[in-house]
Protein backbone atom coordinates (compact mmCIF):
# COMPACT_ATOMS: atom_id res chain seq x y z
CA UNK A 1 0.00 0.00 0.00
CA UNK A 2 3.33 2.06 -0.34
CA UNK A 3 2.46 5.25 2.26
CA UNK A 4 -0.72 3.89 3.29
CA UNK A 5 0.52 0.98 4.89
CA UNK A 6 -0.86 -2.48 5.04
CA UNK A 7 -4.47 -1.29 5.10
CA UNK A 8 -5.69 2.08 3.29
CA UNK A 9 -6.96 3.21 6.42
CA UNK A 10 -5.20 6.42 6.28
CA UNK A 11 -6.11 7.36 3.08
CA UNK A 12 -9.87 6.53 3.09
CA UNK A 13 -10.54 10.55 4.14
CA UNK A 14 -8.48 11.34 1.89
CA UNK A 15 -9.64 9.56 -0.65
CA UNK A 16 -13.27 10.53 0.11
CA UNK A 17 -12.17 14.36 -0.24
CA UNK A 18 -10.60 13.88 -2.73
CA UNK A 19 -7.04 14.82 -2.20
CA UNK A 20 -5.36 12.24 -3.08
CA UNK A 21 -2.69 12.11 -5.91
CA UNK A 22 -3.85 10.11 -9.72
CA UNK A 23 -1.09 7.78 -8.45
CA UNK A 24 -1.79 7.54 -4.62
CA UNK A 25 -5.82 7.26 -5.79
CA UNK A 26 -5.27 4.58 -7.58
CA UNK A 27 -3.11 2.46 -5.48
CA UNK A 28 -5.93 2.98 -2.70
CA UNK A 29 -8.60 2.04 -5.40
CA UNK A 30 -6.71 -1.39 -6.09
CA UNK A 31 -6.04 -2.11 -2.54
CA UNK A 32 -9.65 -1.87 -1.76
CA UNK A 33 -10.66 -3.71 -4.12
CA UNK A 34 -8.97 -6.87 -3.02
CA UNK A 35 -9.42 -6.08 0.61
CA UNK A 36 -12.88 -5.91 1.91
CA UNK A 37 -11.79 -4.55 5.79
CA UNK A 38 -10.93 -1.69 4.18
CA UNK A 39 -13.93 -1.77 1.86
CA UNK A 40 -16.00 -1.81 4.48
CA UNK A 41 -14.48 0.63 6.61
CA UNK A 42 -14.55 3.13 3.60
CA UNK A 43 -18.62 2.60 3.14
CA UNK A 44 -18.76 3.08 6.90
CA UNK A 45 -17.18 6.16 6.74
CA UNK A 46 -19.33 7.18 3.75
CA UNK A 47 -22.05 6.53 5.91
CA UNK A 48 -21.48 8.50 8.76
CA UNK A 49 -20.59 11.26 6.58
CA UNK A 50 -23.70 11.15 4.57
CA UNK A 51 -25.79 11.38 8.46
CA UNK A 52 -24.53 14.12 9.20
CA UNK A 53 -24.92 15.96 5.96
CA UNK A 54 -28.05 14.75 5.71
CA UNK A 55 -29.51 16.78 9.41
CA UNK A 56 -31.96 19.19 8.68
CA UNK A 57 -30.71 22.79 9.33
CA UNK A 58 -32.29 24.49 12.39
CA UNK A 59 -32.75 27.81 12.77
CA UNK A 60 -32.51 29.23 16.65
CA UNK A 61 -35.29 31.19 18.27
CA UNK A 62 -35.23 34.72 17.89
CA UNK A 63 -32.84 36.35 20.19
CA UNK A 64 -31.49 33.34 21.32
CA UNK A 65 -27.95 34.20 20.32
CA UNK A 66 -27.79 37.36 22.05
CA UNK A 67 -29.34 35.95 24.78
CA UNK A 68 -26.72 33.08 25.22
CA UNK A 69 -23.88 35.74 24.93
CA UNK A 70 -25.00 39.00 26.83
CA UNK A 71 -22.95 37.75 29.99
CA UNK A 72 -19.17 36.87 30.07
CA UNK A 73 -20.50 33.91 32.33
CA UNK A 74 -22.78 32.51 29.46
CA UNK A 75 -20.39 32.93 27.29
CA UNK A 76 -18.10 30.38 28.90
CA UNK A 77 -20.44 27.84 29.87
CA UNK A 78 -21.84 28.01 26.08
CA UNK A 79 -18.10 27.88 24.76
CA UNK A 80 -17.62 24.56 27.31
CA UNK A 81 -21.22 22.97 26.54
CA UNK A 82 -20.19 23.10 22.36
CA UNK A 83 -16.70 22.10 23.18
CA UNK A 84 -17.98 18.91 25.25
CA UNK A 85 -20.34 18.20 22.46
CA UNK A 86 -18.49 18.50 19.87
CA UNK A 87 -15.69 15.74 21.86
CA UNK A 88 -18.69 13.33 22.91
CA UNK A 89 -19.82 13.21 18.77
CA UNK A 90 -15.82 12.26 18.15
CA UNK A 91 -15.67 10.09 20.55
CA UNK A 92 -18.92 8.12 19.84
CA UNK A 93 -17.97 8.11 16.25
CA UNK A 94 -14.48 7.55 16.26
CA UNK A 95 -14.01 5.79 19.37
CA UNK A 96 -15.60 2.93 19.00
CA UNK A 97 -14.06 -0.09 16.76
CA UNK A 98 -16.02 -0.55 13.70
CA UNK A 99 -17.53 -3.88 13.20
CA UNK A 100 -14.98 -6.51 11.23
CA UNK A 101 -15.69 -8.07 7.75
CA UNK A 102 -16.17 -11.47 8.11
CA UNK A 103 -13.23 -13.91 7.27
CA UNK A 104 -13.03 -17.54 5.96
CA UNK A 105 -9.95 -18.73 5.49
CA UNK A 106 -9.07 -20.69 2.43
CA UNK A 107 -7.50 -23.42 4.56
CA UNK A 108 -6.14 -25.63 1.61
CA UNK A 109 -4.45 -22.45 -0.25
CA UNK A 110 -2.78 -21.86 2.87
CA UNK A 111 -1.46 -25.17 3.80
CA UNK A 112 -0.87 -25.38 -0.07
CA UNK A 113 1.23 -22.12 0.43
CA UNK A 114 2.95 -23.32 3.66
CA UNK A 115 4.35 -26.58 1.81
CA UNK A 116 5.84 -24.81 -1.07
CA UNK A 117 7.22 -22.48 1.86
CA UNK A 118 8.68 -25.56 3.59
CA UNK A 119 9.96 -26.75 0.56
CA UNK A 120 12.31 -24.19 -0.30
CA UNK A 121 14.75 -24.87 2.32
CA UNK A 122 13.33 -28.25 3.29
CA UNK A 123 13.25 -31.47 1.42
CA UNK A 124 11.32 -30.58 -1.58
CA UNK A 125 10.26 -34.54 -2.08
CA UNK A 126 8.60 -34.86 1.05
CA UNK A 127 7.51 -31.36 1.41
CA UNK A 128 5.82 -30.67 -1.92
CA UNK A 129 4.22 -34.51 -1.71
CA UNK A 130 2.16 -33.72 1.15
CA UNK A 131 1.01 -30.34 -0.84
CA UNK A 132 -0.32 -32.53 -4.07
CA UNK A 133 -2.44 -34.26 -2.05
CA UNK A 134 -6.06 -33.08 -1.68
CA UNK A 135 -7.03 -31.48 1.61
CA UNK A 136 -10.16 -33.55 2.89
CA UNK A 137 -11.08 -33.22 6.66
CA UNK A 138 -13.55 -35.83 8.04
CA UNK A 139 -14.81 -35.84 11.31
CA UNK B 1 28.61 -34.17 -8.72
CA UNK B 2 27.05 -32.27 -6.06
CA UNK B 3 25.09 -35.38 -4.82
CA UNK B 4 28.29 -37.34 -4.57
CA UNK B 5 30.52 -34.99 -2.46
CA UNK B 6 27.51 -35.31 -0.42
CA UNK B 7 27.08 -38.51 0.16
CA UNK B 8 31.13 -38.95 0.58
CA UNK B 9 30.16 -36.60 3.89
CA UNK B 10 27.99 -38.81 4.49
CA UNK B 11 29.95 -41.73 4.32
CA UNK B 12 32.37 -40.77 6.91
CA UNK B 13 29.59 -39.94 9.42
CA UNK B 14 28.53 -43.13 8.48
CA UNK B 15 31.84 -44.63 9.08
CA UNK B 16 32.17 -43.21 12.44
CA UNK B 17 28.27 -44.67 13.23
CA UNK B 18 29.81 -48.34 12.28
CA UNK B 19 31.18 -47.65 16.01
CA UNK B 20 28.03 -46.49 17.59
CA UNK B 21 25.80 -43.68 16.94
CA UNK B 22 27.74 -40.20 16.64
CA UNK B 23 26.19 -36.75 16.62
CA UNK B 24 25.73 -35.50 12.93
CA UNK B 25 27.80 -31.77 11.91
CA UNK B 26 25.99 -28.66 10.84
CA UNK B 27 25.82 -29.90 7.87
CA UNK B 28 21.64 -31.63 8.29
CA UNK B 29 20.42 -34.94 6.52
CA UNK B 30 17.39 -32.10 5.27
CA UNK B 31 20.00 -29.94 3.23
CA UNK B 32 22.06 -33.00 1.80
CA UNK B 33 18.44 -34.16 0.64
CA UNK B 34 17.44 -30.83 -0.82
CA UNK B 35 20.32 -30.42 -2.66
CA UNK B 36 20.35 -34.23 -4.07
CA UNK B 37 16.69 -33.95 -4.92
CA UNK B 38 17.59 -31.05 -6.63
CA UNK B 39 20.75 -32.68 -8.64
CA UNK B 40 19.38 -35.67 -9.23
CA UNK B 41 17.32 -38.00 -11.75
CA UNK B 42 15.05 -40.54 -10.58
CA UNK B 43 11.19 -41.27 -11.10
CA UNK B 44 8.77 -43.16 -8.63
CA UNK B 45 6.22 -43.36 -6.43
CA UNK B 46 5.54 -41.72 -2.84
CA UNK B 47 3.15 -42.48 -0.14
CA UNK B 48 2.55 -39.91 1.92
CA UNK B 49 0.85 -41.55 5.16
CA UNK B 50 -0.91 -39.72 8.19
CA UNK B 51 -2.66 -40.06 11.21
CA UNK B 52 -5.93 -38.31 11.08
CA UNK B 53 -7.56 -39.27 14.69
CA UNK B 54 -7.71 -43.03 15.38
CA UNK B 55 -7.39 -43.76 11.53
CA UNK B 56 -3.98 -43.44 9.24
CA UNK B 57 -4.89 -42.21 5.73
CA UNK B 58 -2.72 -43.01 3.09
CA UNK B 59 -2.15 -41.26 -0.56
CA UNK B 60 0.52 -42.37 -3.38
CA UNK B 61 2.08 -39.74 -6.21
CA UNK B 62 3.85 -40.36 -8.79
CA UNK B 63 7.51 -38.21 -9.06
CA UNK B 64 9.84 -37.74 -11.46
CA UNK B 65 13.13 -35.65 -11.61
CA UNK B 66 15.60 -34.74 -13.93
CA UNK B 67 17.72 -31.79 -15.42
CA UNK B 68 17.09 -29.49 -12.00
CA UNK B 69 13.31 -30.45 -13.11
CA UNK B 70 11.27 -32.10 -9.87
CA UNK B 71 7.25 -33.18 -11.46
CA UNK B 72 4.95 -34.28 -8.86
CA UNK B 73 1.40 -35.80 -10.78
CA UNK B 74 -1.78 -36.18 -9.41
CA UNK B 75 -5.17 -33.90 -9.09
CA UNK B 76 -2.83 -30.86 -8.71
CA UNK B 77 0.52 -31.59 -10.37
CA UNK B 78 3.36 -29.74 -8.53
CA UNK B 79 6.71 -28.75 -9.59
CA UNK B 80 10.01 -27.53 -7.98
CA UNK B 81 12.06 -25.43 -11.02
CA UNK B 82 15.29 -25.18 -9.30
CA UNK B 83 14.39 -22.38 -6.53
CA UNK B 84 10.85 -21.91 -7.58
CA UNK B 85 8.20 -23.46 -7.06
CA UNK B 86 4.88 -23.70 -9.64
CA UNK B 87 1.44 -25.72 -9.13
CA UNK B 88 -0.65 -27.06 -12.62
CA UNK B 89 -3.92 -25.15 -12.39
CA UNK B 90 -6.65 -24.49 -15.46
CA UNK B 91 -4.22 -25.88 -18.21
CA UNK B 92 -1.36 -23.35 -17.05
CA UNK B 93 1.68 -23.60 -14.80
CA UNK B 94 1.32 -21.25 -12.09
CA UNK B 95 4.57 -19.59 -9.87
CA UNK B 96 3.65 -20.66 -6.19
CA UNK B 97 6.71 -19.12 -5.47
CA UNK B 98 9.20 -17.20 -7.45
CA UNK B 99 12.81 -18.60 -7.87
CA UNK B 100 13.90 -14.63 -7.45
CA UNK B 101 12.77 -15.15 -3.78
CA UNK B 102 15.63 -15.78 -1.18
CA UNK B 103 15.99 -18.42 0.52
CA UNK B 104 14.97 -18.29 4.15
CA UNK B 105 17.94 -18.73 6.56
CA UNK B 106 16.73 -21.50 9.05
CA UNK B 107 18.25 -21.30 12.34
CA UNK B 108 20.33 -23.58 13.72
CA UNK B 109 18.87 -26.79 14.98
CA UNK B 110 21.28 -27.98 16.81
CA UNK B 111 20.06 -25.96 19.85
CA UNK B 112 16.99 -27.55 20.31
CA UNK B 113 17.80 -31.12 18.16
CA UNK B 114 20.49 -33.61 18.19
CA UNK B 115 20.90 -35.91 15.34
CA UNK B 116 22.51 -39.27 15.62
CA UNK B 117 23.37 -41.14 12.60
CA UNK B 118 23.24 -44.90 12.28
CA UNK B 119 23.58 -47.63 9.61
CA UNK B 120 20.04 -48.13 7.64
CA UNK B 121 18.32 -51.61 6.09
CA UNK B 122 18.82 -51.85 2.45
CA UNK B 123 15.45 -49.89 1.02
CA UNK B 124 13.96 -50.59 -2.62
CA UNK B 125 17.66 -51.93 -3.66
CA UNK B 126 19.47 -48.88 -1.96
CA UNK B 127 21.57 -48.83 1.09
CA UNK B 128 20.54 -46.09 3.53
CA UNK B 129 21.60 -44.61 6.62
CA UNK B 130 19.34 -44.00 9.22
CA UNK B 131 18.99 -40.10 10.74
CA UNK B 132 17.29 -39.69 14.16
CA UNK B 133 16.19 -36.36 14.59
CA UNK B 134 15.96 -36.22 18.58
CA UNK B 135 14.62 -33.96 21.15
CA UNK B 136 15.81 -34.86 24.41
CA UNK B 137 15.25 -39.12 24.98
CA UNK B 138 12.46 -38.93 22.20
CA UNK B 139 13.13 -39.82 18.31
CA UNK B 140 10.98 -37.14 16.90
CA UNK B 141 11.80 -37.94 13.24
CA UNK B 142 13.77 -40.49 11.81
CA UNK B 143 15.06 -39.89 7.98
CA UNK B 144 16.36 -42.99 6.35
CA UNK B 145 18.62 -41.19 2.95
CA UNK B 146 20.28 -43.20 0.39
CA UNK B 147 24.14 -43.82 1.18
CA UNK B 148 25.56 -42.75 -2.54
CA UNK B 149 23.28 -39.94 -3.72
CA UNK B 150 22.21 -38.52 -0.32
CA UNK B 151 18.48 -38.55 -1.90
CA UNK B 152 16.01 -38.69 0.94
CA UNK B 153 14.14 -42.09 0.67
CA UNK B 154 12.02 -42.43 3.58
CA UNK B 155 11.04 -39.65 6.62
CA UNK B 156 9.06 -40.64 9.56
CA UNK B 157 7.67 -38.58 12.56
CA UNK B 158 6.48 -39.96 15.73
CA UNK B 159 4.19 -39.39 18.62
CA UNK B 160 4.96 -38.43 22.24
CA UNK B 161 4.10 -42.43 22.44
CA UNK B 162 6.48 -43.55 19.74
CA UNK B 163 4.33 -43.91 17.24
CA UNK B 164 4.21 -43.26 13.38
CA UNK B 165 2.33 -40.00 12.99
CA UNK B 166 3.20 -39.57 9.54
CA UNK B 167 5.67 -40.76 6.82
CA UNK B 168 6.93 -39.72 3.36
CA UNK B 169 8.39 -42.27 1.66
CA UNK B 170 9.10 -43.80 -1.82
CA UNK B 171 7.32 -46.72 -2.59
CA UNK B 172 8.84 -47.44 -5.74
CA UNK B 173 12.19 -45.80 -7.02
CA UNK B 174 14.56 -45.85 -10.14
CA UNK B 175 17.65 -43.78 -9.44
CA UNK B 176 18.75 -43.20 -13.33
CA UNK B 177 21.75 -40.51 -13.55
CA UNK B 178 21.30 -41.02 -17.57
CA UNK B 179 17.47 -39.67 -17.55
CA UNK B 180 16.87 -36.72 -20.06
CA UNK B 181 15.87 -33.56 -18.80
CA UNK B 182 12.04 -33.25 -18.15
CA UNK B 183 10.78 -30.34 -20.07
CA UNK B 184 10.59 -26.88 -18.58
CA UNK B 185 7.32 -24.99 -18.85
CA UNK B 186 7.38 -22.73 -21.82
CA UNK B 187 4.89 -19.87 -20.29
CA UNK B 188 4.37 -18.97 -16.25
CA UNK B 189 2.16 -16.50 -14.01
CA UNK B 190 2.85 -15.24 -11.38
CA UNK B 191 0.85 -15.36 -8.39
CA UNK B 192 0.47 -11.92 -6.40
CA UNK B 193 2.58 -13.38 -3.45
CA UNK B 194 5.40 -10.90 -2.52
CA UNK B 195 8.14 -10.76 -0.03
CA UNK B 196 7.10 -8.26 2.61
CA UNK B 197 9.68 -6.01 5.45
CA UNK B 198 8.16 -7.13 9.02
CA UNK B 199 8.49 -2.92 9.10
CA UNK B 200 6.09 -2.75 6.25
CA UNK B 201 3.33 -4.47 8.34
CA UNK B 202 3.13 -1.48 10.94
CA UNK B 203 2.52 -3.21 14.11
CA UNK B 204 -1.23 -4.18 12.44
CA UNK B 205 -0.14 -7.86 12.56
CA UNK B 206 1.53 -9.63 15.36
CA UNK B 207 5.09 -10.88 13.91
CA UNK B 208 7.27 -11.29 16.98
CA UNK B 209 11.17 -12.25 15.86
CA UNK B 210 10.18 -15.33 18.30
CA UNK B 211 7.57 -17.71 19.23
CA UNK B 212 7.52 -20.41 21.70
CA UNK B 213 9.42 -23.43 21.86
CA UNK B 214 12.81 -22.19 19.88
CA UNK B 215 10.96 -20.86 16.54
CA UNK B 216 12.62 -17.86 14.96
CA UNK B 217 11.02 -15.95 12.03
CA UNK B 218 12.71 -16.68 9.17
CA UNK B 219 10.07 -14.35 6.35
CA UNK B 220 7.26 -12.57 6.07
CA UNK B 221 5.23 -12.54 2.87
CA UNK B 222 1.63 -10.91 1.52
CA UNK B 223 -0.61 -12.46 -1.12
CA UNK B 224 -3.96 -10.14 -1.03
CA UNK B 225 -5.48 -9.35 2.45
CA UNK B 226 -3.31 -12.77 3.45
CA UNK B 227 -0.27 -12.04 5.40
CA UNK B 228 2.59 -15.08 6.20
CA UNK B 229 5.07 -14.92 8.71
CA UNK B 230 7.11 -18.25 8.69
CA UNK B 231 8.99 -19.94 11.53
CA UNK B 232 11.44 -22.30 11.89
CA UNK B 233 13.28 -24.11 14.41
CA UNK B 234 15.92 -25.67 12.73
CA UNK B 235 14.01 -28.63 11.28
CA UNK B 236 10.45 -28.39 11.29
CA UNK B 237 8.42 -24.99 10.20
CA UNK B 238 5.89 -23.35 10.82
CA UNK B 239 3.56 -20.36 8.68
CA UNK B 240 1.33 -18.14 10.42
CA UNK B 241 -1.25 -16.91 8.62
CA UNK B 242 -2.89 -13.65 9.89
CA UNK B 243 -6.53 -12.04 7.68
CA UNK B 244 -7.93 -8.84 9.51
CA UNK B 245 -11.47 -9.63 10.30
CA UNK B 246 -13.87 -12.14 12.49
CA UNK B 247 -14.13 -15.51 12.24
CA UNK B 248 -17.35 -16.17 10.84
CA UNK B 249 -20.22 -18.50 12.42
CA UNK B 250 -19.53 -20.84 9.64
CA UNK B 251 -16.16 -20.23 8.64
CA UNK B 252 -14.61 -23.33 10.20
CA UNK B 253 -13.96 -26.44 7.58
CA UNK B 254 -16.72 -29.32 9.61
CA UNK B 255 -13.61 -31.81 11.13
CA UNK B 256 -12.24 -29.95 13.55
CA UNK B 257 -11.10 -30.60 16.81
CA UNK B 258 -11.69 -28.12 19.29
CA UNK B 259 -8.82 -26.50 21.03
CA UNK B 260 -8.07 -22.95 23.19
CA UNK B 261 -5.26 -21.33 22.37
CA UNK B 262 -4.35 -18.17 24.95
CA UNK B 263 -7.61 -18.41 26.39
CA UNK B 264 -9.24 -18.25 22.92
CA UNK B 265 -11.35 -20.96 21.06
CA UNK B 266 -10.20 -22.55 18.08
CA UNK B 267 -10.08 -25.36 15.89
CA UNK B 268 -7.25 -28.12 15.21
CA UNK B 269 -7.51 -30.43 11.74
CA UNK B 270 -4.91 -32.66 10.66
CA UNK B 271 -3.67 -32.28 6.95
CA UNK B 272 -1.23 -34.93 5.17
CA UNK B 273 1.79 -32.90 6.08
CA UNK B 274 0.72 -31.93 10.07
CA UNK B 275 -1.08 -29.54 11.65
CA UNK B 276 -3.49 -27.00 11.50
CA UNK B 277 -4.86 -24.90 13.93
CA UNK B 278 -7.61 -21.68 13.66
CA UNK B 279 -9.13 -19.22 15.99
CA UNK B 280 -9.62 -15.03 16.36
CA UNK B 281 -7.72 -13.31 18.52
CA UNK B 282 -8.51 -9.24 19.02
CA UNK B 283 -9.66 -8.35 15.05
CA UNK B 284 -7.32 -10.96 13.54
CA UNK B 285 -7.96 -14.43 12.18
CA UNK B 286 -5.00 -17.10 12.55
CA UNK B 287 -4.54 -19.96 10.27
CA UNK B 288 -1.53 -21.40 11.67
CA UNK B 289 0.24 -24.42 9.23
CA UNK B 290 3.12 -26.22 10.33
CA UNK B 291 4.87 -29.67 9.74
CA UNK B 292 5.76 -29.89 13.36
CA UNK B 293 4.05 -32.39 15.74
CA UNK B 294 1.06 -30.77 17.52
CA UNK B 295 2.47 -30.45 20.74
CA UNK B 296 5.16 -28.29 19.28
CA UNK B 297 2.89 -26.19 17.29
CA UNK B 298 0.74 -25.28 20.68
CA UNK B 299 3.58 -24.48 22.43
CA UNK B 300 4.95 -21.85 19.69
CA UNK B 301 1.85 -20.06 19.17
CA UNK B 302 0.65 -19.86 22.37
CA UNK B 303 3.31 -16.82 22.32
CA UNK B 304 1.00 -15.03 19.27
CA UNK B 305 -0.93 -12.31 20.86
CA UNK B 306 -3.93 -11.32 18.49
CA UNK B 307 -3.73 -7.53 17.14
CA UNK B 308 -6.28 -5.50 18.30
CA UNK B 309 -6.26 -3.22 15.09
CA UNK B 310 -5.73 0.31 15.22
CA UNK B 311 -5.30 2.07 18.54
CA UNK B 312 -7.88 3.98 20.25
CA UNK B 313 -5.47 7.41 19.72
CA UNK B 314 -5.50 6.80 15.98
CA UNK B 315 -9.26 5.99 15.97
CA UNK B 316 -9.58 9.42 17.74
CA UNK B 317 -7.58 11.17 15.34
CA UNK B 318 -8.94 9.14 11.73
CA UNK B 319 -12.64 10.41 13.86
CA UNK B 320 -11.65 14.39 14.20
CA UNK B 321 -10.16 14.82 10.78
CA UNK B 322 -13.42 12.75 9.47
CA UNK B 323 -15.42 15.25 11.37
CA UNK B 324 -13.82 18.87 10.74
CA UNK B 325 -13.41 17.39 6.91
CA UNK B 326 -17.47 17.05 7.20
CA UNK B 327 -17.72 20.82 8.45
CA UNK B 328 -15.41 22.21 6.01
CA UNK B 329 -16.46 20.21 3.06
CA UNK B 330 -17.23 22.80 0.89
CA UNK B 331 -18.76 20.57 -1.64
Amino acid sequence: MGGAGPHAAEALSALLDAQLAAADEQVVRAHLAGCPACAAELRQVEMARSWVRGLPPVDPPFGFYERLLDTPRRRRWAAASLAAAAAASVAFMGVLPAREAPVKPAVATLIRTHAVTASVDGDPVSQLATAGVPVSFRP
Amino acid sequence: MKALVGAAALAVIVGGAAAGPVAADSETALDQARRSAQASSFSGVVDVVWRDGKVMRERQLTVKAAGGVLLFGGPTPLMALDQARLVHEDAAWDVLWPAAFARLSRPDSGTKYEQRVSVGPKMLGYDTIIVDIRRGERVRERLYVEQFFGLLLRREQFDDRGRIQRSVGFRELRIDAAAPPLPRPVSTATRALRSVAVDELHGAYSAPVVLGDGYRRTGAFRQGDVVQVVYSDGIYDLSVFEQRGRLGSKAAPRGGRPVRIAGAKGWHYTWPGGQLILWQAGRTVYTVVADAPYDDVVGAIRTVKGSSGPSVAYRFRQACRSLVATFTDDR
